[in-house]
């Protein structure tokens, strides 16, 4: 039974994540980009965190292309929720854009499904 | 949820179908007095009264053995299908629901309409009021007999919880490897807690704030968690919960244990269902005592019943998709690995979720044989009180599974052969002495599974078929020739025949010789066959072949000359190449393998199917060391491997027939048919010789 | 048999059949025994298995098996190419067989009354694999019995049997 709904989960996730990126969106404020390496170990970590805090600073929404990864972390993840709640904190947001299957599974595994649908939503809403 | 329960509710199954049909003989002899439908009807009526026997309900056993009765008059020609019979007949089917009903409900039938039916019944069967062969059996198992595990032993409930510690990630370990460890070992649902996650500015990427809880159910034991929890030891906190364990936990015997499966599907309040409410007891009921077991039983493993068609289109639909899949691989195979590698990602995603609905349709329909094969443990101990005679029964394979309406249907057929065998085979314990023998007879049942079959056989140490009796019954009744001419083989098989008998008086167990009938038909109507073979003077074996009718097999698909033939992956040892040294040649025409300091037979694949145009030099042919089931190592030549694949299996019996040396077909990616190899009888090379030589053509 | 098939003089009612060729001989098949047409492609090959058994074929997810009607007939086997064509039959207890044939020709409409099952020699079939004949236009035309050579592929403990007892009660 689990197994079928996340399955579905992720499916869904994945389609929901293509229409999405279909719309286009207005851009009343400039948002931020950054592109999230294939592999983000410990290292790159502190700069993508760099990064993140940078557009905080800014007082802009950051969209994260996150298409290449491809071997994600726990520590990544971790770090992109965490950026989450500063930046929502502020009535920012934090938005995953294409996010690559192995980035689904991995958020899908640590048992944070939602959390990524609302990444990829923020990435569409106005 | 006690062994008895468990047989009553299986008879109470069989009940309903063959009542089924016995409405249906009867609508149909309304029509026409067919004795296809009068044979029908006995043999319905005989099993109802047979399993009533065995469980004590003697009113249901009273009243089925006069109808019984009539309906033997009836076959022989002794009585007359008039219109009052019929009306008979169709109050009787009747009268029988009513009783199959109070049995199993408690609700009371209408004794004066049981009573006048019985009446009526018995003066046209020319029965006393009160015959003493109506209860044959010492009914009542004690209700306290050994609570069973086979049906039900529930998915373990296992509740994690994982909260990493501060050194965990610096330490190279990812709580992803950590949590997808668990994941494989069954069904989990991963809850996270995020709320220790800092803000931004005061997060050190090096710890990791998030902690989850997960439920997992699983069939895994615990120590495989536990060496999980080993491996993290100081890094983590890891906690285990193993949960309420099921009390029959206790009892699974090894064989049974790998795989506990759930008789039905869970509903969705079932235990295997997403475990949300964490509080809640996984199976309650499993804890109480057996005072009430009916009762325990429902509360302890809720089902749903599902119509058997519907699981057929499921495992139907199943192996299209598998077909399916690898149709897309072999397509995809020609494509730039590196242009399409989230296309092959995705295959190889979409092969493992296929492969998991797999099994998953195939467990739901499988079951251990055990369900039925423990019955007879009572059965064997009431015939030796009703015969005098002593027997020694030996049960194996108990935990080969099967599907699940083929175990439903194999206790009727198996009682009737071990009412056989022990009636007609075994010989009384006087005549066993003079005989030399043991004067406590032995009984075997075995099951085991060959490629997409299993093979359940009966064997006893009697004293054997007697042909010369049996060709003389047989003549007798007119069914051969007076000058027919019959192998031994031939004369043994005759017993199958419907109305077919030997005792010389009908014996209050064996029934009426309805039983061999009924066994070949219903093996029959179930894709299987029986055999006999019997030895003068040491014994019988039947066997029943049946087929394992949703299989889903790894496979190594081979090449020998054009043609692919498949070899079970779960048989193979070895793969390889010969050395010339490796290759010994006792004789000229079988070469030997030596391999690992022993002689193994190869058998040549070309060879033994006459394929044209393969690889001779074993040193030039790849040979694939595999070990049959319960048989011995030996090496199969073939011209090359080409690869892996999960294939459907597909009787090669249902629109053609056995072939020797080949267990089934299946359907390869490009929707051509390939073969599958029978290893234990490629193996056997006695038997394999032998069938060679037998005229394959009819006739 | 079929009751159609019996000859009963002035019997109206009507059957179809579809005829197909073999040589130069034109043999029928019930058309209810009939579910479709395939055009020849080599079959997977069985081993151990009679001349006039081709192969296996996947129709629809069933493996079934091709016979060559020619051969199985003693006249030779047939020299398959794409223009032949297979003719997937069902028997009455829904087992399936191809019958590869050379080509298939027409459906035919045949009256009762012209109709009439095979004569019995020493309670032998004459001609086996034949249920019976049709008269079609001064021709006397074979009718396949398709029920037969599905059985023939079953030499289980039945074929020990003397014919006629074996039928279990069905239903």
């Amino acid at each position: 039974m689990a197994t079928v709904l996340t399955e579905f989960g992720i499916l869904w996730g994945i389609l929901t994540r293509r229409v999405l990126l279909g719309v286009r969106v207005g851009d009343p404020t400039p948002i931020g980009r950054f592109e999230l390496p294939s592999t983000a170990d410990l290292a790159t970590m502190r700069d993508i965190k760099a990064a993140l805090a940078e557009r905080l600073e800014a007082g802009q929404s950051i969209h994260l292309d996150a298409s290449q990864v491809e071997e994600p972390s726990t520590a990544l993840i971790q770090l992109i929720e965490s950026a989450a709640i500063s930046y929502g904190a502020r009535d920012l947001q934090v938005g995953l854009v294409s996010p690559s299957d192995a980035l689904c599974q991995a958020y899908e595994d640590l048992g944070l499904f939602g959390a990524l649908m609302t990444r990829t939503a923020a990435v569409a809403e106005p | 949820m006690t062994e008895e329960e468990d047989l009553k509710r299986i008879f109470f199954l069989e009940c309903e179908e063959l009542l089924g049909s016995a409405e249906s003989s009867v609508e149909s002899l309304r029509n026409e007095a067919s004795p296809e439908a009068i044979n029908a009807l006995f043999r319905s009526v005989h099993s109802v009264k047979g399993g009533a026997g065995a469980f004590g309900m003697d009113r249901l056993a009273k009243f089925a053995h006069a109808f019984e009765s009539f309906m033997d008059l009836l076959r022989k020609g002794k009585a007359e299908l008039d219109q009052a019979a019929l009306d008979l007949l169709f109050d009787g089917v009747d009268v029988l629901h009513m009783l199959v009903d109070e049995s199993q409900h408690g609700k009371p039938a209408p004794a004066a309409r049981v009573d006048a039916a019985l009446a009526s019944l018995r003066q046209r069967a020319g029965l006393e009021e009160e015959p003493e062969e109506a209860e044959p059996f010492e009914p009542e198992i004690p209700a306290e007999a050994a609570p069973s595990n086979a049906i039900a032993a529930p998915l373990r409930q296992y509740q994690i919880r994982f909260a990493p510690g501060p050194r965990l990630l610096a330490a190279g370990v990812d709580p992803l490897l950590i949590l997808r460890t668990i994941k494989q070992l069954g069904t989990a649902s991963v809850e996270a807690e995020v709320s220790k996650i800092p803000a931004l500015a005061e997060l050190d990427p090096s710890v990791c704030h998030i902690s989850w809880t997960i439920a997992l159910d699983s069939s895994a034991p615990k120590r495989d968690l536990d060496e999980i929890a080993e491996m993290i030891d100081d890094l983590a906190t890891f906690e285990i919960d193993a949960g309420p364990e099921p009390d029959m936990a206790h009892e699974v015997s090894p064989a049974a244990a790998p795989e506990p499966k759930a008789l039905a599907l869970p509903s969705p309040a079932a235990p295997s269902a997403p475990a949300a409410k964490k509080t809640e007891p996984a199976a309650p009921a499993a804890k109480e005592p057996a005072a009430d077991p009916a009762k325990a039983r429902t509360q302890a493993t809720p089902t749903v019943r599902v119509d058997v068609p519907k699981l057929e289109r499921l495992g139907n639909m199943v192996g299209e998709l598998i077909i399916t899949q690898a149709f897309l691989a072999r397509q995809a195979a020609g494509l730039d690995t590196d242009q399409y590698r989230s296309l092959f990602r995705a295959l190889d995603e979409m092969s493992q979720h296929i492969r998991d609905i797999a099994d998953a349709a195939t467990s739901i329909r499988a079951q251990p044989l055990k369900v039925v094969f423990q019955r007879f443990g009572a059965l064997v101990r009431d015939l030796e009180k009703a015969t005098s005679k002593r027997i020694r029964l030996e049960v194996q394979g108990e935990s080969v599974e099967i599907d699940k309406t083929v175990v439903e249907r194999l206790s009727e057929p198996l009682t009737h052969l071990i009412r056989n065998s022990i009636d007609h085979g075994i010989e009384s314990t006087e005549k066993r002495l003079a005989a030399g023998k043991d004067p406590v007879g032995r009984l075997r049942l075995s099951a085991e599974q060959r490629g997409s079959h299993v093979v359940i056989e009966l064997s006893d140490d009697g004293g054997g078929i007697n042909r010369e009796r049996v060709l003389q019954k047989a003549i007798e009744r007119g069914l051969v020739a007076p000058d027919a001419q019959l192998s031994d083989e031939e004369t043994d098989h005759l017993i199958f025949l419907p109305g077919f008998s030997t005792a010389e008086a009908v014996t209050s167990i064996s029934g009426r010789g309805v039983g061999m009938d009924a066994v070949r038909a219903t093996i029959a109507e179930m894709g299987g066959q029986v055999t006999l073979t019997s030895h003068p003077g040491r014994g019988s074996t039947f066997s029943l072949h049946l087929p394992l009718s949703l299989a889903i097999l790894d496979a190594m698909v081979t090449l020998v000359a054009r043609h692919n033939y498949l070899i079970p992956i779960s048989a193979i040892v070895e793969s390889l190449r010969p050395m010339p040294a490796s290759i010994v040649r006792m004789d000229k025409q079988n070469p030997m393998l030596s391999w690992r300091g022993s002689m193994l037979r190869i058998v040549n694949l070309a060879k033994e199917f006459s394929i044209p145009g393969a690889v001779e030099d074993p040193t030039q042919a790849i040979l694939v060391v595999v070990r049959p089931a319960g048989g011995d190592l030996f090496a199969l030549q073939v011209d090359d491997l080409i690869g892996q694949e999960p294939v459907v299996v597909k009787s090669l019996e249902k629109n053609y027939r056995k072939v020797v040396g080949l267990s089934g077909a299946t359907i390869l990616g490009d929707g051509r048919p390939a073969l599958i190899l029978d290893l234990p009888s490629l193996g056997s090379a006695q038997l394999g010789r032998r069938k060679i030589e037998a005229p394959v053509g009819a006739d | 048999m079929d009751a159609q098939r019996e000859s009963k003089p002035g019997d109206t009612s009507e059957a179809q059949f579809v005829s197909f060729e073999i040589g130069d001989s034109k043999f029928l098949i019930p058309i209810e025994r009939v579910v479709e047409f395939r055009i020849w492609s080599e079959p997977t090959a069985v081993p151990r298995t009679p001349e006039y058994v081709r192969g296996i074929v996947n129709i629809r997810g069933e493996i079934v098996p091709i016979y060559d009607v020619a051969a199985r007939l003693g006249r030779g086997a047939t020299e398959a190419t794409a223009r032949h064509v297979v003719v997937i039959v069902r028997s009455e207890d829904s087992r399936s067989i191809g019958l590869l044939v050379d080509s298939v020709t027409d459906i035919v409409n045949a009256k009762g009354g012209n109709m009439a099952s095979m004569p019995k020699i020493d309670g032998g079939n004459a001609t086996p694999f034949m249920a019976g004949v049709v008269f079609i236009d001064d021709r006397i035309l074979g009718v396949t019995d398709v029920d037969r050579l599905v059985q023939e592929t079953f030499p289980g403990i039945e074929h020990a049997m003397p014919a006629g007892s074996l039928e279990g009660p069905r239903g």
